[in-house]
């Protein structure tokens, strides 16, 4: 489903963020990303949602070959990804249910089926009763669940997770990965970039460990 | 239907986060539109005057006396042989005296009667022709060779300085407008450009999700044609007012036309959605 083939990513002076990277990560699967700050993990993942291409390599997506994907094709293939970040990025003059709906709107579908879907969307990461608050009115947990919902609710080829506890406390680090745990279960492949190795340890899932942009070693 | 209400509910957006500012360029572009209309209206009337002028414009041939009827009827023929004349009209001076007092009443001249001092004369009318470079003189010299003739006024000279002046005039409104409508295409895409940078995490988080280039800009755009639009509006409203001020307590103005107006509003517009437009390919690089 996702194939990485000898990817390397260079800043500036050829001073590499990542060097000749290879890995597959097969339909529905979930995989942690893990290293420490600045190993590489977002560069990975910003490259998987095309905010940036690689230097070097290849990386196929389903049908998509990103190293080769046009600009004006980029917003189509983001539809088919979902990313939640450390920070949320939620629109704060949107409601929680506009923030997840907005989504669909950019896909163009009606009124009827948007309601819907965020509602369902929602209602999985728990926050419906919640759909009216706006960003400021919800916790940092619950924040990171709308931005959960927004990146699912259109059920993505991939779901990426850039340092999704980060700004959460143990309690809430341990409620999201329990839910994009469920998400993967239902079918969704699910890649998670942490440097809190402590927290995957319980998922016993397969481990792609980032040391200064070189892959360092895979567990499974 | 749906993707109207987005848009407008995404311009709400961003007037609401930058209210006066958005206010601020609203009436910076009423004014802005402002004289390019005043222009508009005032040479719409001079042009207008001038034509009137130039319609109902006379030659007066003054005569050194009384004329017999013989004479009248040869020279009444022989002018209007002349090229440009369109009309002979004798005027004695029994009747100049008359159109006088028609004019300024009996009162202000009692006693002319007796030693009535106004000179018989010859009205010609003369054609649009008379108004070109050289004519009206080379007709005056013309008619200035019979020795029945004293003296020759012809408000045609005057009038093609009037015209030269409006000319310049309409000249300068056009340059003036052209300034003016790039200040406003300035302050527009000023205007965006701010409403692009409160908005720029919105944009980010759009692109995420996968919007397309024109589904983030269009409300973009569409901001900028609705301030030029709006502006546009309120300029033609007080531009009625103004003409109506200045029909009821100086000279009487005649407004622009129903289809003028669309065209002035239609102006704002796209005024508007280029300067939008060109704040969108600076600041949304996406």
């Amino acid at each position: 489903m996702l194939n990485v083939e000898g990817v390397s990513k260079y800043y500036g002076q050829r001073q590499a963020a990542l060097s000749n990277i290879s890995f597959r990560i097969d339909k529905g699967e979930m995989v942690f990303l893990t290293g420490a700050s600045g190993a590489g993990k977002s560069t990975l993942l910003r490259l998987l949602y095309l905010e940036e291409k690689p230097s070097a390599g290849r990386i196929l997506l389903d049908r998509f070959d990103l190293s080769r994907i046009s600009k004006r094709k980029i917003p189509f293939l983001r539809r088919h990804v979902g990313v939640i970040f450390q920070d949320f990025r939620l629109i704060p003059e949107r409601t929680a249910a506009e923030n997840v709906a907005l989504t669909l709107e950019v896909l163009g579908k009606s009124g009827r089926e948007i309601r819907r879907k965020t509602d369902e969307a929602l209602n999985l990461v728990g926050l419906l009763g919640k759909r009216n608050n706006y960003p400021y009115q919800l916790s940092g947990g619950e924040a990171q669940r709308v931005s959960v919902a927004r990146a699912v609710v259109n059920e993505p080829l991939v779901l990426l997770a850039d340092e999704p506890t980060g700004n959460l406390d143990e309690q809430n680090s341990r409620e999201l990965l329990e839910l994009l745990s469920e998400i993967n279960m239902r079918g969704a492949t699910t890649i998670i970039a942490t440097h809190q190795v402590q927290l995957t340890a319980k998922y016993a899932k397969r481990t792609l460990n980032l040391v200064s942009g070189i892959l360092e070693k895979e567990t499974r | 239907m749906r993707s109207f209400g987005r848009i407008f509910v995404e311009i709400w957006r961003s007037v609401r986060f930058e209210l006066l500012s958005t206010l601020g360029s609203l009436l910076t572009i009423f004014l802005a539109t402002l004289l390019p209309g005043l222009f508009w209206i005032a040479s719409k009337n001079l042009t207008q005057t001038e034509a009137e002028l130039k319609s109902g414009l006379t030659m007066d041939v003054f005569l050194r006396e009384e004329l017999t009827v013989e004479q009248i009827t040869r020279l009444t023929k022989e002018f209007m042989g002349l090229g440009g004349v369109t009309g002979v009209t004798y005027v004695s001076k029994e009747d100049a005296l008359n159109r006088m007092m028609q004019k300024f009443g009996p009162k202000m001249l009692a006693g002319l009667e007796d030693e009535n001092p106004l000179p018989a004369s010859f009205i010609l009318s003369v054609d649009k022709s008379v108004f070109t470079q050289g004519v009206a003189e080379a007709l005056s010299k013309k008619i200035s060779r019979y020795p029945e003739v004293d003296d020759i006024v012809f408000a045609g000279d005057i009038l093609n300085r009037l015209g030269n002046i409006l000319r310049t005039t309409e000249i300068l409104g056009f340059a003036l407008s052209v300034m003016v409508a790039f200040a406003a295409l300035f302050i527009i895409a000023n205007t965006v450009r701010v409403a692009i940078s409160d908005r720029r995490k919105t944009v980010e988080i759009m692109q995420l999700v996968g919007a397309t280039r024109g589904y983030i800009l269009t409300p973009f755009v569409m901001l900028g044609g609705m301030l030029g639009f709006s502006g546009a509006i309120l300029s033609a409203l007080a531009l009625n007012w103004i003409t109506g001020y200045v029909s009821n307590h100086l000279i009487k103005l005649v407004f622009l036309e129903s289809h003028e107006i669309f065209t002035f509003i239609m102006s704002g517009l796209c005024l508007g959605m280029v300067g939008a437009f060109i704040a969108t390919r600076k600041y949304l690089k996406i």
